[in-house]
């Protein structure tokens, strides 16, 4: 339009422009001087700006009748075919809506800049230990690096979010609090909704000290507050240590992530008046006015000092060696720091994307060719009209303004399923979440004007075609002519649009193939543990800050389980120092004392530390030897259950009971008495081949941070298990569930990439299966005259049928071909996602043709059927 | 004092417009302006200017066409001809107007009495 309109407005300027030069010319012949000439000439012309004003509003006016009477004319010849505007509707429904919600996911977890001021100049600066596992700055490191860099104009540090129970004086409720440091709400340009918000002065990094003030989140303020304003300066304990409240965040503020928002913000060095201990983690970012590669040179010359300045008192030796092998990363965080989740589902989600794209691309080429033979359909409407003096622009733009309205009608269809699909992804990824999730991946204002653009260009796109048929080709007299009997048909174009629609369907089933495959071989693996419903885990964590101070694991444990084991139902309850399916464990090199040769080597196993009972709460049998037992505790004998593979890798076929072996370096593991044989079991990793595991007694390893209770039962009321454990005040239960859940939910990437693309796949064989019928239904319907002249001569209907089959298969074929070099090119995107096949699974290689080829059989019978049954008489009759 | 000029009334210009390229052929519109004028005996009131969007709008309608081209003296101009769609519009309008100014002659005439 803005084109157009240029080029309107430069050939009045021009026209205008040439005119007053004649008329000049003019009166200079009449004897006028150049000067009274041009003063004449303009005020024949009249008013130049009124002229441009009415040129405008013509062009303007015109354009709107003519798009009105278009769109008119549009929806009228939709409502005639209802049929055919459904399913186009639903398909661009799906496609637009899947896309827009993949999108709008991904645009939220990893595009989209957090809603702060210049996100661009945020960085996070954190650590990599030796083993490269992400850590953060510790309280002297950043104390360091503040004192000594010159490229951030400030720093920030902050806590992760922790759950506290909150007093607010008129209830009590578990809040998320967040300790960062004073100067983050000014730096991130973070307004207060009420009062005001953490500043610089209310808090010290060195020395430490801080002002007992909180900022409430705007959805606690609401909810526990009333929204009063008349909360500031009210006092709230947080795990009973006072605070006042100063100010209110405004409304979604959700720190530098994505999927809390803090109910409670208190500076940094308030931390420690809750606990009287000293934080050691932080994550900082800040903002420099210089590139990130500048911020990583200037980092590294720093960071050997800043290391060598802040070693922990008390690190020797090899301990203080791992500390100075600590390595700084430099991130951007302009996105917020969520490294997490988006490890978790940035790449199926990139992946499904493009798998929704294609979707799209079919979508469109499927319209296209639905279009192609509509618009040969219309050919006589559309002959009557060029008789009628319409213009080939002006009906060819008809066919546009066609696609692009059914293609806005479908985006909007597809926004709303979008706000639909992603607040069902979204639920599914934060399911096992215990606080409120603040993630907002629904469609923004930025992904809707992206859907218009994308729906736009794909209306466009798939009604170019037809329109560029109807330009090129038709002339009135030609498309009266051919009117009903005729071969007009789609021509080239019209097989070639429905190949290309095998081709991407091909593409789309057989990445589909790989990704489902893939998740039923995970699935099928033997795991050595039941997956039943009937094994319970349950998260405690302390149930308040410092509720672990001066616990004695010996007895408590005991004593917990014994008050578990009395929940009605409950048959065995255990604690796990690891968590079931939790990824990984543990890895330490194991080897027997007596073998020398071994000993140097060790065996790479999982180090699992489990307390009695374990065993049999989930379900691995012992082979030999015995369980642990409450004796196996913190100043006992060192023991271990090793599975079955090391038992026979170490030891083979001498019994493995009673021998010794080290575990890993800790010097009260180098001699470990083996105390029973357990059978081999994938607990927490389902994919890990290597089943090599000693088990250790989970009372002899004290530097475990992390437990979960293991119990198996029937019809187990969780209020009351949760009960058992919170009645001795040290922890409070978090989430319950089975053993069943959390296996499964480990292959969420896997179900979900699976799930969505076999979608994908199912949908792209309909419509490849619908192009093709489409193709062969219209053929038919072209050719019912030459069929009919043929069967009047005898042909055999049954070879009329061959005839309209092999027609479509060929194209059909064609079709797969093309899409399986592009098959496999494409496999190798998802390769990452794959386990248990290769990207060239022969099983998928072949099952996916084979299955475009039946469903194009399919698509081609009916009309064939069709074929078969032309009676000739009708036939010839018709015209 | 010269006598007052007519103002060209709503519609008619159209007619004008495409009576002057049925007649004379391609012409552009300073050439159609001054047609306009010279067979109204310059006594039409008419601001060229307004010419323009007229001309637009009937090219809308699909009764004339335009393209560039050159001038006698070579200049650049833009020269409209009318279609076939605009001769049968002018036919049209042509015997609408013969039968309305009939009718308002009619009334007009003072040899007869209405009443």
């Amino acid at each position: 339009m803005t084109l157009f309109r240029k080029r309107l407005d430069d050939r009045l300027d021009e026209e205008m422009q040439a005119h007053l030069e004649f008329a000049a010319a003019d009166f200079i012949a009449r004897g006028m001087s150049p000067d009274e000439a041009r003063a004449a000439a303009l005020r024949s012309f009249g008013g130049v700006t009124q002229t441009r004003e009415a040129w405008r509003e013509t062009y303007t006016l015109a354009w709107l009748d003519t798009v009105w009477q278009d769109l008119r004319y549009a929806v009228r010849s939709y409502r005639k075919t209802p049929g055919f505007t459904l399913a186009a509707l639903v398909t661009l429904t799906l496609a637009i809506g899947a896309n827009t919600a993949i999108f709008s996911l991904l645009n939220a977890l990893v595009l989209r800049d957090l809603p702060v001021h210049d996100p661009a100049t945020l960085v996070q600066v954190g650590t990599l230990n030796r083993s490269s596992s992400e850590s953060y700055l510790t309280l002297p490191m950043f104390r360091e690096l503040a004192a000594r860099q010159q490229v951030f104009s400030s720093l920030i540090g902050y806590w992760g979010n922790s759950s506290s129970e909150v007093d607010t004086g008129s209830d009590r409720a578990s809040a998320m609090i967040w300790p960062a440091t004073g100067n983050v709400f000014a730096e991130l340009g973070i307004r207060a909704a009420v009062g005001r918000l953490l500043t610089p002065g209310d808090m010290s990094v060195d020395p430490p000290s801080a002002a007992s003030v909180a900022v409430i989140g705007h959805t606690f303020w609401e909810r526990h507050l009333a929204g009063d304003a008349a909360a500031i300066g009210r006092t709230i304990r947080i795990d009973g240590a006072p605070f006042t409240i100063v100010g209110v965040a405004p409304a979604g503020f959700t720190g530098l992530g994505l999927v809390i928002e803090p109910d409670v913000t208190i500076p940094l060095t308030a931390v420690p008046l809750l606990t009287g201990k000293t934080i050691s983690s932080f994550a900082t970012s800040a903002s420099p006015g210089v590139t990130l590669e500048q911020v990583r040179a200037h980092l590294a010359t720093l960071w050997p000092d800043i290391k060598s300045a802040s070693v922990p008192p008390g690190y020797a030796g090899p301990r203080r060696e791992e500390f100075l092998g600590t390595r700084l990363t430099v991130a951007s965080a302009a996105t917020g720091i969520e490294s997490g989740l988006r490890r978790q589902f940035a790449q199926p989600l990139w992946i499904v994307m493009g798998i929704a794209f294609l979707i799209l691309v079919l979508a469109c080429v499927n319209l296209a060719s639905l279009l192609l033979s509509r618009g040969a359909a219309r050919s006589h409407e559309i002959g009557v009209r060029l008789a009628l003096g319409a213009s080939r622009w002006r009906v060819a733009r008809q066919m546009l303004t066609e696609g692009v309205l059914l293609a806005i009608v479908g985006g909007a269809c597809g926004v709303v399923f979008a706000f639909w699909a992603c607040r069902a992804i979204t639920a599914v990824i934060f399911e096992e979440m215990l606080f409120p999730v603040a993630f907002d991946g629904l469609p923004d204002a930025r992904v809707i004007s992206l859907t218009t653009i994308v729906a736009v260009a794909a209306g466009l796109l798939f009604s170019v075609v037809p329109a560029w048929r109807i330009v090129r080709r038709q002339s009135s007299t030609e498309a009266l002519q051919q009117n009903t009997r005729s071969v007009a048909g789609t021509g080239a174009a019209g097989k070639v649009l429905v190949a290309a629609q095998v081709a991407l369907s091909l593409v789309l089933v057989a990445n589909a193939g790989l990704l489902v495959r893939s998740l039923a071989l995970v699935r099928a693996i033997k795991t050595g543990v039941e997956r039943t419903n009937g094994v319970i885990v349950a998260y405690p964590g302390a149930a308040r800050l410092g509720a672990y101070d001066g616990i004695d694991n010996d007895s408590y444990y005991q004593d917990v389980l014994q008050r578990i084991g009395r929940v009605p139902g409950v048959h065995g309850a255990s604690v796990s120092l690891l968590k079931p399916a939790g990824g990984s464990g543990y890895k330490d090199l194991v080897a027997p004392i007596a073998e020398p040769s071994l000993l140097a080597r060790g065996v790479e196993s999982t180090r699992s530390p489990v307390s009695p009972g374990f065993f049999e709460a989930v379900g691995i049998p012992l082979m030999q030897g015995r369980d642990f037992d409450w004796s196996d505790r913190s100043t006992g004998r060192r023991v271990t259950i090793l599975s079955e593979s090391l038992a026979r890798r170490l030891f083979g076929d001498r019994p493995a009971v009673g021998q010794h072996v080290r575990v890993g370096l800790p010097a009260d593991r180098q001699d470990v008495e083996v105390i029973g044989v357990a059978a081999d079991a994938r607990l927490y990793n389902v994919k890990e081949e290597n089943v090599f595991a000693a088990y250790t007694a989970a009372l002899q390893d004290p530097s475990a941070s992390f437990k979960c209770f293991v119990v198996r039962g029937t019809g187990v009321s969780y209020p009351q298990l949760r009960r058992a454990v919170e009645e001795l005040g040290r922890e409070r239960v978090g989430n319950v569930v089975t053993l069943r859940y959390i296996t499964d939910r480990a292959l969420l990437q896997e179900r979900l990439t699976a799930t969505l693309s076999g979608f994908f796949g199912a949908l792209a064989l309909l419509l490849a299966g619908v192009g093709v019928f489409g193709l062969m239904s219209y053929a038919v319907a072209q050719r019912r005259r030459e069929i009919g002249i043929r069967m009047a001569l005898g042909a055999n209907p049954r070879r009329m049928m061959i005839l309209v089959v092999r027609d479509g298969l060929a194209i059909t074929l064609a079709g797969v071909v093309a899409g399986f070099v592009a098959a496999l090119a494409t496999a190798q995107l998802v390769r990452s996602l794959l386990f248990g096949v290769t990207p060239h699974d022969p099983v998928t290689l072949l099952a996916a043709p084979a299955f475009l080829v039946l469903t194009a059989m399919v698509a081609c019978w009916l009309p064939a059927r069709r074929a078969a049954r032309v009676d000739p008489m009708i036939a010839l009759r018709a015209d | 004092m010269p006598p007052s000029r007519a103002d060209v009334y709503h519609g008619t210009l159209a007619l004008m417009v495409l009576r002057t390229l049925d007649g004379l052929g391609p012409l552009h519109g300073y050439g159609i302006a001054r047609r306009i004028e010279q067979i109204s005996d310059n006594q039409l009131a008419l601001n060229q200017g307004t010419l323009y969007p007229a001309l637009l709008k009937l090219e809308q309608m699909g009764w004339i066409t335009s393209s560039w081209g050159a001038s006698e003296n070579n200049r650049r101009a833009r020269y409209y001809t009318i279609s076939r769609a605009g001769r049968k519009q002018l036919k049209a309008e042509t015997d609408n107007w013969a039968r309305a100014t009939g009718i308002i002659e009619r009334f007009l005439d003072p040899s007869k009495d209405l009443a």
